[in-house]
């Protein structure tokens, strides 16, 4: 099973996600089976939007030691986390 | 009590009658050319003043209590935002210690602040819990030298902000240094 979590505000997710996926409170967690083609083009989709709002992605291992920004949807990778748009500050 | 008022002068003589007893006597008062029924008019009034005052008070007790229901829902609002920001933080600290090695881990629960190091450079950077500059980089020596300041949107928990940068610093270093707000530290 693939699995990505998208950090944000309630009000980002739920605005870029919908309410058929956003989670309300904290990170939304989605995910896939990647022999289920619907999934996967469900999954494919929602990793687009966030891309396109200008969210990055990063396929993390579960120890947290390896991670790598990725650019294109892959379904066999485990675990993906997006990282809401940042801005320097002050 | 009687409220004598003058009514005739003759010389230095001046004769006083008792107001009230002669309205009551008469139930009228003259003043210029009008006659006045001075019991209805007072009767009318007093009623008038009665009810303003009935109404008056009905409308304070509508505003108290208007304002005891505002002041409830604001408190059960407040309770409920509270709740939901407790679940939202406590979502977000298991995602940021699930992401954590082992030693960040161990670093986050004593210090509250974890070390990566940037895949670019290999510098190490001390990441606070915070939001804003809250990001050091660090000589070889330890020592602070560098403050950033970059960060998430505002409303995103700080454990979802301190995974933010950590993500970026170990694998798009660059990318994160490019946006930041720098400032020199002079090492202590």
């Amino acid at each position: 099973m693939g699995e990505m979590s998208v950090m944000g505000t309630s009000q980002t997710l739920k605005q870029i996600l919908g309410d058929a996926e956003w989670v309300k409170g904290g990170d939304t967690k989605i995910v896939w089976n990647p022999a289920q083609a619907d999934e996967v083009e469900n999954a494919h989709a929602t990793f687009d939007r966030l891309v396109g709002r200008r969210y990055r992605a990063f396929s993390v291992d579960k120890s947290g030691e390896r991670g790598e920004l990725v650019d294109v949807f892959d379904p066999k990778v485990d675990k993906l986390i997006f990282v809401p748009p940042m801005r320097g500050g002050r | 009590m009687a409220i004598m008022t003058p009514t005739t002068t003759y010389g230095n003589s001046t004769s006083y009658t008792d107001v009230f007893q002669v309205w009551c006597n008469n139930g009228s008062a003259t003043s210029g050319t009008t006659t006045t029924n001075v019991w209805e008019t007072w009767i009318t009034e007093a009623v008038d003043f009665r009810t303003n005052v009935t109404r008056r008070v009905e409308t304070n007790q509508e505003m108290l209590k208007f304002r005891a229901e505002h002041e409830q829902r604001q408190r059960e609002k407040a309770e409920i935002a509270k709740r939901e920001w407790e679940e939202v933080s406590g979502r977000a600290k298991a995602l940021l210690l699930s992401n954590l090695t082992v030693t960040q881990q161990e670093e986050w629960n004593k210090k509250n602040k974890i070390t990566v190091i940037g895949n670019s450079s290999r510098l190490k950077y001390e990441i606070l819990n915070g939001r804003a500059h809250n990001i050091f980089r660090l000589n070889k020596k330890g020592q602070r030298v560098m403050e950033l300041c970059v960060h998430v949107e505002d409303g995103v928990p700080n454990e979802d902000n301190v995974l933010s940068q950590k993500l970026m610093l170990e694998n798009a270093e660059n990318i994160l240094i490019g946006m930041a707000n720098k400032r020199e530290l002079i090492a202590a």
